[in-house]
């Protein structure tokens, strides 16, 4: 298996854009932005990504309540999920791992190994 | 650090920098609203969390494009702001200190947007000071017939503009005068105020003058948000000195560090560590680049590789501490292991020292901060007069002897100026060689409080002090030092009731009336004899006639 497919969802454009140059560009991935929690959910079902990167403080709908609502979709709940945090102290990383996450990027991430940091991540849930 | 697959696409680069020009673009906006959100919110006084969780929601977003766009400086701030907001909610009884805190920050991000370079952190500003402006202004507030009404004229001489008033002008004056520091006297019927509650936004920096500060009214203080407690009795140049102490002094500046390194990775990696250490960094690869680097980049420490390509580590280094200027530059070497058990030897020789690759970034810092601190200080030691802080002879020497070389290559004005403290002996014959160093102190006080960053100032004997005025005619130097002279002779040096006042006498030799750094001394010099002949407390301008004669004369 191949990652090809990447959803992100974050709600800050200055992020959305570098991100999507980085997984893009240095990547090589095909990347979809979703600017919300709800967005998310109406897009995910139909795009069929690969893996979805969640940003976890959101207006509305935070990352790990919009994880929630994904897995209760039947065809989304093995869709692999990281989170995008700058909260990386260990009781919170062990606790998005707990409800389902593959992983946690630290933020501000850097747009020079972020593609990598995604691929790493998803290699070692799907193929490791 | 890693990488990233198949190396940088070049494209990437230049759609990186497109993206980063944009969002740089958006940055004046950004910070924009953030004061202005900041400035509603402060009038509040009381701020509660449901009200400033909007304004913490943009602080972060800002923290974290900043960082991710490489705007460090910008980031770091935002972060100290957002922490600043946290502790907020943790102790609203702390508001008003909190509120003075978040200011500084807010005026700190307004500087560091307005400077061309908003990536690097600069100029050593920290969110506790700002740049001095030319004369700062303060206002002191006491009683009308308050027996410290004789502090103002007293501060006035060390550089400063004050503003005297009354408790029941002190609203008006703020609005009027907008002073950058408050000096409060505190007494039973009127307590200082806290700085965020005064009549200016964004608050001045408060000191409070107290009869008898304990450690609960510096609590109660800091609490309020008030700089110092200061006694009522204090010296009036150690008081000037913690007024200077709001803005950025020169050992407040970022360590500097060179790194010297041919591997474009590591020497970036490194370069954005020790940044995030706010460290301020130049980066070289070749012998030519560090010698260009180091004709205006004076390092506190140098980082350097071992393997390079022209010379080694250790050839380079040697080859750097034969500039007089650089001998006492801590050098490390960065390198594998194997490398440093066999050049252990050579590298000890030279004094210097290793750091085993790969670094860790926190060992890094630590110990390039640590190398740093004592690369400064032997300098400190090397250049500067121990009792004033003043440059010390050679230096001064050395500094006027490059001046003069500047004024030469670019058809330049200079004037030197020899002063001498009058009487001094019997300053010390009557008072006391304690007393004799504090005015030493003052002087050196003074000066500094007075002159321009560009002008040389230095102790060149017991109680002689050389100045060099760059790009200075001789009558712009006359004015200034007539000034000086005058303002000079009000200063009271004694800390009892009986004033004490001492004046100088100042000899001025003007390049390119005297052309080498030998005859303007020997002519300045000559000058300040004439002065002293001619009945002290004045100041004379050498003439051709008096060096001659000097010279004959021995």
């Amino acid at each position: 298996m191949e990652l090809r497919k990447i959803v992100y969802v974050e709600d800050e454009p200055d992020i959305q854009v570098i991100a999507k140059l980085a997984l893009e560009t240095l990547g090589g991935f095909e990347v979809t932005i979703c600017s919300s929690g709800p967005e998310a959910l109406k897009a995910i079902p139909s795009l069929k990504p690969d893996m979805v990167l969640l940003d976890v403080m959101m207006p509305q709908m935070d990352g790990p309540t919009t994880l929630q609502e994904i897995r209760k979709i039947e065809s989304c709940a093995r869709i692999p999920v990281a989170f995008m945090t700058a909260k990386v102290q260990s009781a919170e990383i062990s606790e998005f791992l707990e409800i389902g996450a593959i992983g946690v990027i630290s933020k501000p991430f850097d747009p020079m190994t972020l593609a990598q940091q995604v691929r790493d991540l998803w290699e070692a849930k799907v193929n490791g | 650090m890693a990488n990233p697959p198949g190396g940088m696409s070049p494209s990437f680069e230049q759609k990186m920098r497109e993206l980063r020009d944009a969002y740089e673009k958006t940055l004046p906006e950004k910070t924009e609203r953030i004061k202005e959100m900041w400035m509603s919110l402060r009038t509040l006084q009381r701020l509660p969390p449901d009200l400033l969780y909007p304004f913490r929601e943009i602080v972060h977003k800002l923290a974290g494009s900043g960082a991710t766009y490489g705007f460090s400086a910008l980031s770091s701030i935002m972060q100290r702001l957002e922490h600043k907001l946290d502790q907020l909610k943790e102790f609203p009884e702390d508001t008003q200190r909190f509120i003075v805190d978040i200011d500084s920050l807010v005026r700190y991000m307004d500087s560091v947007i307005r400077s061309e370079d908003a990536k690097v952190e600069h100029d050593g500003l920290t969110e506790q000071k700002m740049p001095r402006p030319e004369t700062p202004k303060l206002l002191f507030v006491c009683e009308p017939g308050s027996p410290l009404r004789r502090l103002p004229e007293q501060i006035r001489h060390f550089g400063w503009d004050v503003l005297p008033c009354d408790y029941a002008q002190m609203d008006e004056r703020l609005d009027l005068y907008r002073p950058e520091v408050v000096l409060f006297h505190e007494t039973a019927e009127h307590a200082c105020p806290a700085p965020a509650s005064l009549n200016l936004n964004p608050a001045p920096v408060v000191f409070n003058l107290h009869p008898k500060p304990d450690l609960c009214s510096r609590a109660a203080a800091f609490r309020k948000g008030i700089r110092e407690v200061l006694p009522v009795q204090i010296d009036v140049a150690e008081l000037v000195d913690r007024l200077d102490g709001v803005f950025i002094q020169m050992a407040d500046a970022p360590y500097r560090v060179l790194i010297i390194d041919d591997d474009d990775d590591v020497a970036m990696y490194h370069r954005e560590v020790l940044e995030q250490a706010r460290m301020e960094i130049r980066l070289s690869k070749t012998a030519q680049e560090v010698q260009d680097t180091l004709a205006e980049f004076k390092p506190d420490v140098i980082l350097m590789d071992l393997h390079l390509l022209e010379f080694n580590g250790i050839e380079l280094s040697a080859a750097i501490r034969q500039d007089q200027s650089l001998k006492e530059v801590p050098i490390v070497f960065a390198s594998v292991a194997q490398d440093l058990t066999s050049h252990l030897g050579a590298i000890r020789a030279g004094g210097d020292d290793f750091l085993m690759k790969p670094i860790q970034p926190s060992f890094l810092v630590a110990s390039l901060e640590s190398r740093a601190r004592r690369g400064r200080e032997l300098r400190e030691l090397l250049h500067f007069d121990g009792l004033t802080g003043m440059l010390n002879h050679r230096t001064t020497e050395e500094l006027m002897q490059q001046a003069v070389a500047r004024a030469d290559r670019t058809d330049g004005e200079l004037v030197v100026v020899m002063i001498d403290l009058d009487h001094f002996k019997q300053v010390n014959d009557t008072y006391g060689h304690v007393t004799g160093d504090r005015v030493l102190v003052n002087f050196a006080r003074f000066l500094r409080g007075r002159m321009r960053k560009s002008d040389v100032i230095g102790r060149y004997g017991g109680e002689e002090f050389m100045l060099v005025l760059v790009d200075t005619n001789l009558a712009t130097a006359r004015a200034v030092i007539e000034s000086l002279r005058v303002s000079f002779a009000s200063v009271n040096h004694s800390n009892n009731d009986t004033p004490l006042n001492v004046t100088f006498s100042a000899g001025l030799a003007v390049y390119p009336t005297f052309t080498t750094p030998v005859e303007l001394t020997h002519a300045s010099d000559a000058a300040l004899y004439e002065a002293k002949h001619r009945g002290r407390n004045c100041s004379v301008v050498a003439t051709q006639d008096m060096l001659k004669s000097r010279l004959t004369d021995g």
